[in-house]
């Protein structure tokens, strides 16, 4: 799972539990379908507003709105499960719900990802692509460094308002500092679900793709030679210090990117006194 | 407690194993089981913070209050939300497993994310009500001793301790 924010929807839709929980299904059916409409919603909220809408129906006995719901937020967790509380009559029909979801053929996430053989240095740059079938929950990733750097830093594609295949990266200006001399980055691009299971992606983080950085003005014999600068011996030859030095400031730069890692965390409730 | 959870309390209290609709006279388990349910019922959403110099703190006080009053904001270690802010908590809706078993804990698992690589963290869970403000139903409190960059090794939670009335403070960082 990864982290959900609170955003603006989340007021209603701990509204929306309360009223279930207090069995006020229609009400919190108004509650849902209101926040809905709301502009900027996580796709975490809608998988949220989904699971209850999807409950709120149920309860009301109302099959063909259950399964509407249910069958967005199946797209996203496939292995989701009804509370063993519910009634049996609700547990059947949720049962009834999943498995005539499950077998109907999901469409496969596709990725088309091109990004130009080169940018331009010192600027933030906006990468495009297409990811069709992409269900709710699921993301899309783009991992990157710089070549010769072990760790990779990530950004995540945000969609295209009003276009529901499109999607933008954006990678900041300080990840592609503008040098004399062209250099690589090199990326790779994850489509995963909510479980992490990837989907669909480019390249991998032991064969990245890669893109030049170059400064502005520079040619095509600038980029070509970009990916041959490691066998220039006078990379290697003097100026150890100041290639410190450089260092040193390039750390600083890029830590916040680089050196941060995540958790993988399994809260646990006791059931024993 | 508000009248609905006094009801689902009372209704846990007469049908332990089976809940409000199951089959009685099977016997009774301890209050603290039921109370234990009832926060995994109850809590809205878990609340995930990570504090520099954890070993400063004694995580068994840490787990009997809101981490908010008992640590300066400055100590907690900034992290990535799901829209890529950075956040000195995050916060996840409440979506616990169903435990089978009496001994069995309800789990749920989440990933932090863009942790700044360190040392001697601790990490703070706390089960938030439904109320407005929320208060606190329980507290995980657990010593990280390294972050390293990338993905690391899987937290397994100690057991979130629940009070036996939630307390009064609200918890959001």
């Amino acid at each position: 799972m990864v982290a959900l924010g609170a955003g603006p929807a989340a007021p209603e839709i701990d509204r929306a539990q309360r009223l279930i929980e207090a069995a006020e299904f229609e009400e919190a059916v108004r509650v849902l379908d209101r926040t809905l409409d709301q502009a900027d919603l996580s796709d975490r909220s809608l998988v949220e507003i989904y699971r209850l809408l999807g409950l709120a129906h149920l309860n009301l006995g109302d099959e063909g709105a259950a399964r509407d719901a249910y069958e967005k937020l199946l797209q996203a967790q496939p292995d989701f499960e009804l509370s063993k509380k519910e009634p049996p009559k609700i547990r059947a029909l949720y049962a009834r719900i999943k498995e005539d979801v499950k077998k109907r053929r999901l469409k496969p996430v596709s990725l088309t990802f091109d990004p130009p053989a080169a940018v331009e240095g010192g600027r933030p740059v906006e990468l495009g692509a297409t990811i069709q079938n992409l269900g709710l929950g699921s993301k899309a990733r783009l991992y990157f460094r710089r070549s010769g750097s072990q760790v990779f830093s990530s950004v995540d594609f945000t969609r295209e308002r009003g276009r529901p295949n499109a999607f933008l990266v954006t990678l900041p200006a300080f990840e592609l500092a503008p040098e004399k001399k062209p250099y690589e980055i090199e990326y790779y691009v994850e489509v995963s679900d909510m479980s992490d299971r990837r989907l669909a992606g480019k390249g991998d983080a032991f064969a990245p793709a890669h893109f030049s950085v170059v400064s502005r003005g520079a040619t095509s014999a600038d980029t070509e030679s970009a990916s041959r600068w490691y066998q220039n011996p006078w990379v290697w030859v003097g100026g150890a210090g100041a290639l410190a030095a450089i260092g040193v400031v390039t750390l600083v730069v890029l830590s916040s990117s680089h050196d941060s890692g995540s958790l993988p965390v399994t809260i646990r409730v006791s059931q024993t006194p | 407690m508000r009248y609905s959870a006094l009801l689902l309390a009372s209704c846990l209290w007469s049908f332990p194993q089976f809940g409000c609709d199951g089959p009685s006279g099977t016997g009774g388990v301890g209050l603290e089981l039921t109370l234990s349910r009832a926060l995994a019922i109850q809590a809205s959403k878990f609340q995930v913070a990570i504090v520099s110099k954890g070993r400063d703190y004694d995580c068994q006080k840490v787990q009997t209050d809101c981490l908010r009053r008992q640590v300066d904001l400055a100590q907690l270690v900034e992290v990535t939300d799901a829209l890529g802010k950075r956040q000195k908590a995050v916060r996840f809706s409440s979506r616990l497993s169903e435990g089978n078993d009496a001994g069995t804990p309800r789990t749920q698992d989440v990933v932090i994310e863009g942790i700044a690589v360190g040392k001697n963290y601790a990490v703070v869970i706390e089960a938030l009500s439904f109320d407005t403000p929320p208060k606190l139903l329980g507290s995980s409190c657990n010593y990280v001793e390294e972050i390293r960059a990338g993905s690391n090794d899987r937290l397994i939670a100690n057991p979130m301790a629940t009070f036996p009335t939630p307390v009064d403070c609200d918890p959001t960082l």
